[in-house]
């Protein structure tokens, strides 16, 4: 049925094909018509393709209609302007890392049909590597895509640990699929630039803890130009600046956490708190050239954790074991790998990002760190900056006061849920007063900091913090005695913890 | 296990063969010790906060990569 302008009135339908995976995913994007000015396929193409083939996917399935949330907005936005039609639907990739085909697909879904629907499912489900969304945009074709990260060893034998990643649901063919990751997706230079999509990435792993809305790049764009227009037009994008960045943050919902780039142990520190403790920091990063880039990071790298370098002090900074993080570069793809390394300059050791090329083994860009932005729920109001510089006096005082660690008393701050803190406090090995206090006496912020202070059997003590407050010293609420405590210490710690003001869990 | 006198429970077994430590109990003597352990890494904790005040030029830094 068509309307008297020719256009089909019919619903539109919908194909599932299974393919085995290709080895290039390049021919399954629309490539744009005559010359393309940066030549095809994109680098984030090439980049999907590597990154799915070595989380070990065999197969696709193509969904050929797909309504995607944050492509219909840019659609309702920008493209519904433009001389030629845009659809509004993608198509949809998902990946497997089992092999079947058409066949055994069909057997699948008559299955589920007769009563076996737990067994398809858990097929499914066991081999689902994410999927990603193909937008009907020829330059920038990679739309929402949520795949599962790397295992926890990395080549060189360090610790990869994706901190900010969450469980997402996908909807197949009434089959409910899962994967756990951070949602991606590539700017398409026309609603949104780098540092949309990277705040785009940040919001989507912290506005859930806030049971708040996730923005779409559009609103993004829109929240971000609505009172500072200080490269002219909001569309198309030209990019945000970092002052943008923070107006649409807190339009979403979230305060955006302000951490210009300082020292490079200054900025280790703070990053490692931050993506330590779950959120999703963006980077505003300085290319040599000078120009600007934002990426967001969801992960980080750790090694061993380095000996104090002044000898005048007794403790370890744990931020020492970041040698590197994974971040979403909307020029890559996510979970991309970079060292955090020191470059000193104009006499000051400055935070370098070395962000490695895909398929180019040899290839780096040096990016120094020019500003971290970390969306986080309003009422988190103490930082990490202020919870480190207390931090630091807790865990030299702990160093002179535990000799028996020689040194290897360590310091991390992180922040956590206090209904998670509490439930993990059952493994604690608190007394059974200590768990009544801390559970049932305790009243904690929505979002405690802690200061951990560690030795090499494992944790010492915790003293948690209000996070509500500004400075970290009225702030100190408790004293949690922990696994490695030495069982003679005990009126040490109740000491310790009355000096703090805090009230000492045993 | 914890029981109702108090006592930590599952202790660490390397605990028990590691040299006894004489433990600083006396409260101002441990205070003193934070007090110190405070002076001492006090131009570090200045470094930490000092940088959140800093950088006001960067935030009309623009962000644009293609």
């Amino acid at each position: 049925m068509t309307d008297g302008a020719g256009h089909s009135r019919q619903a539109p339908e919908l194909e599932v094909r299974v393919l085995a995976f290709p080895g290039d995913l390049a021919p399954l994007y629309p490539r744009p018509d005559g010359f393309v000015e940066y030549g095809w396929p994109p680098v984030q193409i090439g980049y999907l393709t590597e990154y799915v083939r070595q989380l070990g996917c065999r197969t696709l399935v193509v969904e050929s209609h797909y309504i995607d949330r944050d492509y219909i907005d840019d659609v309702a936005l920008f493209y519904s302007r433009s001389l030629r039609g845009y659809p509004n639907y993608c198509q949809r990739f998902h990946f497997f890392s089992a092999e079947f085909d058409s066949v055994r697909w069909h057997t699948l879904v008559s299955d589920a049909n007769s009563g076996r629907r737990q067994e398809s499912a858990e097929f499914l489900c066991k081999s689902y590597l994410g999927y990603s969304v193909v937008r009907p945009l020829p330059g920038s074709p990679i739309g929402r895509t949520v795949l599962r990260t790397f295992g926890e060893r990395s080549i060189e034998g360090h610790r990869r640990v994706f901190s900010a990643v969450r469980p997402y649901d996908a909807h197949l063919c009434g089959f409910e699929l899962n994967v756990r990751g951070l949602a991606f997706q590539q700017q398409d230079q026309g609603v949104s630039a780098c540092a949309t999509t990277a705040l785009w990435c940040a919001i989507h792993q912290v506005a859930p803890m806030e049971r708040l809305k996730i923005a779409t790049p559009a609103e993004i764009t829109q929240a971000a130009s609505r009172y500072f227009m200080p490269g002219g037009r909001a569309l198309p994008s030209e990019g945000l600046t970092i002052e943008q960045l923070c107006e649409a943050t807190r339009a979403a919902g979230l305060a955006p956490l302000y951490v210009p780039g300082s020292s490079y142990e200054v900025d280790r520190g703070q990053l490692f708190a931050y993506l330590d403790s779950g959120f999703a920091p963006v980077l505003a990063l300085r290319a040599e050239k000078g120009e600007g880039h934002a990426v967001c990071a969801v992960g980080y790298k750790l090694g061993e954790v380095s000996p104090q370098s002044d000898s005048t002090l007794h403790f370890r900074d744990g931020a020492t074991a970041l040698k590197g993080i994974y971040i979403h570069d909307d020029r890559l793809g996510p979970y991309a790998a970079a060292d955090v390394i020191p470059r000193t300059v104009d006499q000051k050791v400055r935070t370098q990002l070395r962000i490695r090329w895909p398929q180019k083994p040899d290839e780096f860009e040096h990016s120094q760190v020019a500003a971290i932005i970390v969306p986080v729920p309003q009422k988190l109001r103490l930082t990490a900056a202020r919870m480190r510089a207390l931090g630091l006096s807790i865990a030299e005082w702990a160093g002179v006061t535990f000799p028996e660690y020689d040194r290897k008393v360590t310091l991390n701050c992180r922040y956590r849920g206090a209904v998670e803190y509490k439930a993990s406090a059952f493994d604690f090995t608190l007394t059974d007063e200590g768990m009544y206090s801390l559970a049932a006496e305790t009243t904690l912020s929505r979002y405690i900091g802690i200061v951990a202070i560690d030795c090499p059997a494992g944790p010492l003590f915790d003293v948690l913090l209000d996070t509500t407050e500004t400075s970290a010293n009225p702030a100190v609420l408790a004293c949690v005695r922990r696994e490695a405590m030495p069982a003679n210490a005990e009126a040490q710690f109740q000491n310790m913890a009355r000096i703090l003001g805090a009230r000492p869990i045993w | 296990m914890a029981n109702q006198n108090g006592k930590v429970k599952d202790q660490d077994p390397n605990q028990k063969s590691r040299p006894t430590t004489d433990r600083v109990e006396d409260e101002a003597a441990l205070r003193n010790a934070l007090v110190d352990a405070s002076l001492r890494v006090k131009r570090l904790a200045q470094k930490e906060t000092e940088a959140e005040s800093a950088g006001e030029e960067i935030l009309h830094f623009r962000l644009k990569a293609d």
